[in-house]
């Protein structure tokens, strides 16, 4: 039941991911930047804050009138920045209520990664309360709303005495001494928001904290646009006499109110508690699978630091050799060290090893650091195996990804095919092997660019065979016998065009001369590929 | 090809700022129909001490440490306060607020929302602070006009020991 919902709610964001990877390009595709544009319309939010804050005052009696003074006297600076603040807000819930579902749905909130989506908990609740307690500060019959609504709530609680509501009986019972608690309130929580922020991102290697910038210009001058179109205006001035009735509210931050009037607060209660909690325990609900994390074999960790830079998620650092581990030709450099509570069991940093190499007898393949339960060895059995498999005309290997495209679906009789838990954990040794021992041709495929479950596999594999990035593929190799497409689950009709296109290709090329070529050049390129 | 991912783009910006520009404000909540008034019965009410002061007995005394042999032994603990509101006869409220704080020594805070729709009213208010007390302590009888969307807020005034409208 749960598998159906968040397989039919990934794939709904699959799609709307091609949609905007037509439009945008995979680089740009703000469905792979929510995490960040939350970030950057937080960034937009504390501008405006900080602007708006000049005018505002922070009295009971002249607040609503400093804000009214903003939106219609200087409507050309301080209107926009209040128009920007709100509308920055809203899109800050947008973005992080996607942020959630996409991180739900894909699955990527179990195992080590519970610490970015358990900090993500109070950060959603601290959200709300900052956008609450914004519109309470305006203090027209919006604020009044909130403000009564929101203390008779809290009064529900058993443990108040005295009830908050009482503050609010009527207009000479607020005090400016509780207004500038709530002042306070609002200024203060987002700065512990921004320390949350950064915390939620800490166990991220390389967190995508700033948007691209073509993405950060489009969304500022949009919501500029807006601000123009529709500038943030405020109801009439709070006056406890009488009831507010018909009111405009944000449907982004206050949906709670409604549901205030037409349950009970008992049940809002249980809403927004009971759904805080779930969510935080979501990462520990089963099916729990926690896979074997990292193992570093010191004979043959030289120390080099690739994987450490290599792993998204922070886990592996370099520490000096203890007497147990100062064996071998590299006793004398440091050795990685996996802290096993934040591996995600990517193997990333197997792809990333110099010492993963193929290029040895079966027994003696060898890493510096690999994944016990799907190792170097197996993966040069399976290869050695897949290679054997080709008989068609052209012999095309493909390695893909346990979280892109079934490799069952694509089978061909010119193909054989490799599943790894990321095609970062492919190290580029392995393509030269595959061409040298039979492949005509090496298709590198996995989760859509930009949307790699393991965050940076597919990217460090682009720039590994782009020189980019150690280590590196061989210079040699010819690049029209390697192709990458990157493709999400879905996608395996594209897939299947593109390996055949591919076959294509390959069958148009002279074999002998590229196969030769790249063996002579081996020796010569060689030490490139080590750190 | 180019000019139409501008153009896709374009139109990408154009559906998210119409989205949040009518969500920031729209659909419209009805909290109160125009007509509609509401009276708020909130006050913070001590109920009187539930027993008497009454003197130990020698008996007693005599049991105590040297140091603690007060005259009176006086419960801290308060009664209850039981309110009613009636409107044109009719029994909207009822309620028995029990004393806060943990020896029950505190006042009894009542808040309660009645909406009405606006219009004039015949209010019978009836307050009991004494267990023993038949009938009440304290009574109001009389008529009230609500004009729409008014707050009428009844509080008890301990002094003048009688309720207050605002
Ligand atoms: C203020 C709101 C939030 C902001 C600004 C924010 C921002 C970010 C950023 C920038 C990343 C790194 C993305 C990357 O580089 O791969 C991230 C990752 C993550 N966030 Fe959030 N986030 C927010 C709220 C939440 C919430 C409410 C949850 C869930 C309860 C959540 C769960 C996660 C998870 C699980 C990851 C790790 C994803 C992975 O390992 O692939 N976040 N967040």
């Amino acid at each position: 039941m749960l598998k159906l919902f968040q397989d039919s709610g990934h794939r709904a964001f699959l799609l709307a991911d091609r949609l905007a990877n037509a439009i945008f390009g995979t680089k740009w595709n703000p469905f792979y930047y929510l995490g960040t544009m939350a970030f950057f319309f937080f960034y937009i939010v504390l501008i405006s804050g900080i602007y708006i804050y000049i005018f505002y005052d922070t009295s009971v009696v002249d607040a609503y009138t400093s804000v009214e003074y903003m939106t219609h006297k200087q409507w050309y600076l301080a209107g926009v920045m209040r128009s920007l603040h709100r509308y920055a807000s809203d899109a800050m819930v947008t973005t992080m209520v996607l942020h959630l579902l996409r991180g739900f749905f894909s699955n990527r909130y179990r195992g080590a990664r519970w610490y970015s989506w358990t900090t993500g908990i109070p950060m959603l609740v601290m959200v709300f309360a900052i956008g609450i307690t914004g519109y309470w500060l305006v203090w027209d019959k919006l604020g009044q709303f909130v403000a009564v609504r929101t203390s008779e709530w809290i009064d529900w609680l058993p443990i108040i005495a005295e009830p908050t509501a009482r503050n609010f009986l009527t207009n000479t019972s607020i005090t400016d001494l509780f207004f500038r608690l709530l002042v306070v309130t609002h200024l203060g929580l987002p700065l512990m928001l921004l320390g949350l922020m950064l915390l939620h991102v800490t166990r991220l290697n390389y967190a995508r904290i700033n948007p691209p910038a073509g993405l950060a210009i489009g969304s500022t001058l949009a919501l500029l646009v807006l601000s123009l179109v529709k500038p943030a205006v405020s109801h009439e001035a709070a006056d406890l006499s009488t009831l507010p009735t018909q009111l405009n509210l944000d449907w982004f931050y206050l949906f709670i109110y409604p549901l205030m009037d037409q349950w009970s607060m008992g049940a809002v209660w249980a809403l927004v508690g009971g759904g805080a909690l779930l969510l935080a325990l979501i990462p520990w609900m089963p099916p729990k699978r926690r896979e074997p994390v990292a193992v570093v074999y010191p004979d043959d960790c030289s120390g080099c630091n690739l994987c450490v830079v290599d792993c998204p998620y922070e886990a592996i650092r370099l520490e000096k050799r203890t007497a147990a581990t100062a064996s071998g030709r590299y006793a004398h450099l440091p050795i990685a060290e996996v802290e096993e509570s934040k591996c995600v069991s990517c193997g990333i940093c197997t792809g990333s090893c110099p010492s993963s190499t193929p290029f040895r007898h079966s027994d003696e393949v060898s890493t510096g650091i690999d994944m016990p339960h799907r190792n170097i060895r197996d993966l040069h059995a399976a290869t050695r195996e897949a290679l054997a498999k080709l008989t068609g005309p052209t012999k095309v290997l493909v390695y893909g990804c346990d979280h892109g495209v079934e490799m069952s679906k694509v089978m061909q009789s010119e193909v054989a095919m490799i599943s790894l838990p990321c095609t970062g954990a492919l190290p580029p040794s392995f393509i030269v092997y595959a061409l040298r021992n039979g492949a005509d041709g090496v298709f590198l495929t996995g989760c859509r660019s930009g949307d790699c479950f393991h965050r940076l596999g597919n990217d460090w594999v682009d720039m590994r065979i782009e020189h980019k990035r150690k280590p590196y593929l061989k210079r040699s190799v010819p690049h029209e016998r390697v192709k990458r497409y990157w493709a999400a689950a879905t996608d395996h009709k594209q897939l299947i065009d593109e390996i055949e296109s591919f076959c294509q290709s390959l069958r148009d090329l002279p074999p002998a001369t590229v196969k030769a070529k790249a063996e002579a050049q081996d020796a010569t390129t060689s030490r490139e590929t080590r750190g | 090809m180019q000019i139409l991912r501008y153009l896709g783009q374009a139109l990408w910006y154009l559906l998210f700022i119409a989205f949040i520009g009518y969500f920031s404000t729209s659909p419209a909540y009805t909290f109160m129909e125009p007509g509609q008034a509401m009276i708020k019965l909130a006050f913070n009410h001590s109920g009187k001490l539930k027993k008497p002061c009454r003197e130990f007995t020698k008996e007693e005394l005599a049991a105590k440490p040297q140091q603690m042999r007060i005259k009176f032994d006086c419960p801290r603990e308060r009664s209850p306060v039981y309110v009613v509101l009636e409107i044109d006869g009719k029994r909207v409220f009822e309620k028995t607020i029990s004393p806060s704080g943990l020896s029950k020594d505190m006042p009894s805070p009542l808040y309660e929302r009645i909406p009405l729709k606006a219009g004039k009213y015949q209010l019978h208010l009836g307050m009991r602070d004494h267990v023993d007390t038949k009938g009440y302590d304290y009574e109001f009888n009389g008529p009230i006009t609500l004009a729409p969307s008014q707050i009428l807020v009844i509080g008890f005034d301990p002094d003048r020991k009688e309720f207050t409208f605002q």
